[in-house]
């Protein structure tokens, strides 16, 4: 059987270490809205490669570092 | 669209289907079978989707007033470009997580829409009256709309996958 990918991410903890970055200044550098990054945050959503290289851009670290993956057993 | 500015034209679309099904109840909604009266049937549904179509901008406009009015009372000391900054993040632009929502809303929206015609077609085949199977049609429209709305709103609240 299939394993589903569950995606988690380090985005609220990246954000206080950046100088406590708001999510609406996170959202206008990597041109998303804040209710994305909010969802991005809350795990509802997985967002598209580009998005993700434009986070880790922007707190300059590898996309490993914001995001990882674990596999879970679907069901 | 936002999460916000979906609700609002779901909701107006709902009411929109509301105020329908009682105006075209009044009319009769499965009338008498004369061309004049389909003429006059087909009239009303066109004045009642453009009336409809001049509600949701309405209703959208007066929506980003209110925003508006709510964020500058809560923050007395922001100047201007910060309000607009703040509220453009509520309304404003369209991202791929909006993309991805309403390509997924869009086809529940289609199904209904589909499933509507469809029904049209079952009501001609089993001779109905043709003012019903145009209430039919025009009323799948509408709940087309709303389902579509409603969906977006839903997958905002509870999130969205990509596959």
């Amino acid at each position: 059987m299939a394993e589903r990918l569950v995606i988690t991410n380090n985005i609220r903890k990246l954000r206080f270490f950046a100088d406590e970055m708001t999510q609406l200044d996170l959202a206008e550098r990597v041109n998303a809205s804040r209710q994305t990054i909010i969802a991005l945050e809350a795990g509802k959503y997985t967002p598209s490669l580009e998005l993700a290289f434009r986070i880790a851009n922007v707190f300059g670290v590898a996309v490993g570092e914001v995001f990882e993956c674990r596999a879970d057993a679907e069901g | 669209m936002s999460f916000g500015v979906k609700a609002v034209n779901a909701t107006a679309g709902a009411i929109l289907l509301a105020a329908y099904v009682v105006l075209a109840l009044g009319r009769g909604a499965s009338g008498p079978e004369d061309i004049d009266s389909l003429r006059s049937l087909a009239e009303f549904m066109l004045v009642f989707a453009i009336v409809g179509v001049v509600a949701i901008i309405a209703v959208n406009i007066i929506y980003r007033i209110a925003v508006c009015a709510v964020f500058a009372a809560k923050n007395k000391d922001a100047n201007d470009g910060d309000i607009e900054r703040s509220v453009s993040a509520v309304v404003g632009c369209e991202d791929e997580m909006d993309k991805l929502i309403n390509l997924k809303s869009q086809q529940i929206g289609y199904a209904c829409v589909g499933m509507g015609i469809v029904a049209t077609l079952f009501a001609f085949a089993y001779g109905d009256s043709p003012a019903l199977a145009l209430n039919i049609l025009f009323a799948s429209l509408l709940l087309g709309v709303i389902a579509e709305g409603f969906a977006s709103c839903g997958m905002y609240a509870r999130g969205v996958r990509h596959g």
